[in-house]
Parts: structure tokens; C-alpha cells; sequence
């Protein structure tokens, strides 16, 4: 017989008037972020305490942790991300129907896997992917139809695993995993592809502009640019065809010519989704500065293409 | 040699821990896979899956 684990609590929603107002959405988050992270931690530790005593030796993990993340939140204002990045306007944010575990939503459905609520680490994670979805706008909210969030089976050094956009149905899967440092970059990459297929459908001449910004540089992290390269195979791959039809005399037809500027559109969509994802990530602060490719200069202008397509004033 | 293109569909890239692309299973931790409309090349579906010990997890039938 398999023994069934407890589940671990997360933090109840603050109500929507003491939820992050005002223009810095970043800060805001962030702070609210490492607040519910701490949280959990102190809940933890006590957990613990009642469990095996206060012995250090029970408790050295989580208080490393917890003086982490009391340092991080000490110094929200500080951080480079703070002073250095945009200051991004918020929208409302008034939902007050709640789930059990403390998701609020207005039509989003949210699914928690049961094991995310059986470890301590995964329940942090957890968390703080609450309070960051607890913090969206109502409308940036309202694109998830539904939020799934798993348990990562990944056994890579890092535990890296990330998410899933279904632009069709809504879908946002988070797969989390207690070792990954990601999660939080994860969730804003994917919501990212949420508010890129968003704004494409009612504002696609911003996202023609953005593309025209960004082509004149290399994406900001290898990621991304691994899709410039791919992009550049596609260009020399179409290229090398058409010299093949010219070189045997042969017309191209309007069923190829079609496919090509599909197969252009589809190089075209993802480079410019990608980037903009990654771009997202950094502007809420979750993408290191290590993780950045480009000099300052480029992300500069980069960053100045993130602003115009969401009517940030620089 | 058939004279007809064919659309791209999907887009696979493999990545290792330190997000950089790699060109083999074995070097991977894990791949994002892009969906697109055969159409007009409209994203529909994007998202990432595990590499294990060079396996390739979306083809790996999981335990219910």
C-alpha cells in the first residue's frame, strides 16, 4: 500500500486592493514574490521544528534560504533589474474568485498537480508561481483558459523543464521541478507567448514594427538566437531552391511559392515570438544578466522594441 | 527529385541545462517544439520536453 504524503499549504490571496498597484508592476511582483516565498519558508521551518526539534542541524537548509530571500526582499529597490530596467504600468487586477490552493481567476480553469503539495521545495515554487499568477492583470489572466501546473520528471543537472502555450485552447503549462531556478522565467516566457498571439490578433502592425526593430540585431540570449539561426538555414535552404528550379529551367509554381512564404512566415513568427518571450522574462527581472548575449548597447535598442509594442513611455 | 515544397508544420530544437541549442539527443536535457498552421504559418503550439539519459520523453508512454 502506498503511503499518502500530506500536503503542504500555500499562502491564501491577498484581496484585490492590497494586491500590487501603481505603475511599477515589476517591483511590485517581485516583492510580493519574495514575500510569499518567505512565507512558506517560515511555515517550513516551523513544520520542521515541530517535527524533529530546533537541532540546526534540521534547520540549516531553510534558514539558508530564508536569509536568501529576507536579503533579496531587504534589497528589492536596489536590485539592478529595478533601477535599470522600464517602469511597467499595470493594469487592474480585481479577481476574487479563489481555488482551494489560493489561485484567484475570473473564467481561467487552474490545475495544481497533487505532488507539487507533497515537498517542500516544489511548495515553494509553487508559491511563488502563485503569487506571480495572482498578480497578472485581470486581462493578461483572463488570456489562460487554463493554467496546469505539473511536476517536472526532468534529470538534467539544473532540473531546467519549462511550459507549454496553446494558443487554441488557452492552455499554460508550467512543469515545475524542485531544483530548477527557472520557474518564475518559465511562467513570464510563456505568458509572453500569450500576450504576443494577443497583441498579433488586434495590433498586428505594432508586431510588424517590433520585428522590423529586432531584425537589425542578434536575439538577446542564445535561445533565442538559436531561432536566428535556424531562420538563416531556412533563408539559404530557400535560396539553394530556387537556384535548383533555375538552374533546371523550371517555373516555380503558385503552390510553392506559397509554401514558401509559409514556410518564411513560420521562421518569421518564431524568431519574433522568442525573443519577445525572453525579452518579457527579463523585464519582470527573471532572466540573469548572465543569460544576456548581447551588449548593452543592443539590449538598449532591444529592450526599446519590448517598450513600443506595449505602449511603455521610455 | 519532387519539384513540390512542403510546408513546415513543426520546428524541434534541442537545448542542454545551460540553454545553449545542441545537435544530438545525447548532448540534450531537453527540446522546445514549435506547431505551426500548414497554412499561413501561424504559430499554434509551443512547449518543452524532457531529454533523459538521451531519450527522448515525448515519445516515452508515461505511468498514469
Amino acid at each position: 500500500m502506498v503511503e499518502e504524503k500530506p500536503e503542504l499549504e500555500l499562502p491564501e490571496p491577498q484581496p484585490p486592493k492590497e494586491r500590487p498597484q501603481g505603475d511599477n508592476y515589476r517591483v511590485k511582483a517581485m516583492t510580493n514574490k519574495l514575500e510569499r516565498h518567505l512565507e512558506v519558508l517560515k511555515e517550513q521551518r516551523q513544520q520542521m521544528i515541530d517535527k524533529y526539534g530546533s537541532d540546526p542541524v534540521y534547520v540549516e537548509q531553510v534558514d539558508k534560504a530564508l536569509t536568501s530571500v529576507q536579503n533579496n526582499l531587504d534589497n528589492v529597490d536596489n536590485m539592478k533589474y529595478n533601477t535599470e530596467l522600464p517602469v511597467i504600468p499595470m493594469g487592474k487586477n480585481t479577481h476574487v474568485n479563489k481555488t482551494n490552493d489560493g489561485f484567484v481567476y475570473n473564467k481561467s480553469k487552474i490545475k495544481v498537480d497533487r505532488k507539487l503539495k507533497e515537498s517542500m521545495g516544489l511548495t515553494q515554487q509553487l508559491a511563488v508561481v502563485q503569487s506571480a499568477w495572482n498578480d497578472l492583470p485581470d486581462d493578461v489572466r483572463d488570456m489562460v483558459k487554463t493554467l496546469n501546473l505539473k511536476m517536472s520528471r526532468a534529470s538534467g543537472r539544473n532540473g531546467y523543464q519549462g511550459g507549454k502555450w496553446t494558443d487554441e485552447t488557452g492552455e499554460l503549462v508550467l512543469n515545475i521541478h524542485p531544483k530548477s531556478s527557472h520557474v518564475m522565467h518559465n511562467f513570464y516566457h510563456e505568458v509572453g507567448h500569450a500576450r504576443f498571439h494577443q497583441i498579433e490578433k488586434t495590433n498586428p502592425e505594432k508586431v510588424r514594427r517590433f520585428e522590423e526593430r529586432i531584425s537589425k540585431h542578434r536575439a538577446p540570449t542564445r535561445y533565442s538566437e538559436s531561432y536566428r539561426h535556424a531562420s538563416d538555414g531556412e533563408a539559404e535552404y530557400q535560396r539553394k531552391k530556387i537556384r535548383e528550379f533555375a538552374k533546371r529551367g523550371v517555373l516555380m509554381s503558385d503552390t510553392n511559392k506559397k509554401i514558401m512564404e509559409q514556410r518564411t512566415n513560420v521562421m518569421r513568427n518564431i524568431l519574433e515570438n522568442e525573443t519577445h518571450s525572453e525579452l518579457n522574462s527579463y523585464v519582470m527581472g527573471e532572466l540573469p544578466d548572465s543569460d544576456i548575449t548581447v551588449i548593452n548597447d543592443t539590449m538598449k535598442d532591444l529592450l526599446n522594441a519590448y517598450n513600443e509594442l506595449w505602449g511603455i513611455e521610455q | 527529385m519532387t519539384d513540390e515544397l512542403e510546408p513546415i508544420t513543426r520546428i524541434e530544437m534541442l537545448y542542454n541545462d545551460d540553454r545553449e541549442e545542441v545537435k544530438t539527443l545525447e548532448e540534450a536535457t531537453w527540446k522546445y517544439v514549435s506547431l505551426f498552421d500548414e497554412e499561413t504559418g501561424d504559430i499554434t503550439e509551443q512547449y518543452s520536453v524532457d531529454i533523459i539519459d538521451g531519450v527522448d520523453q515525448e515519445y516515452v508512454e508515461k505511468e498514469e
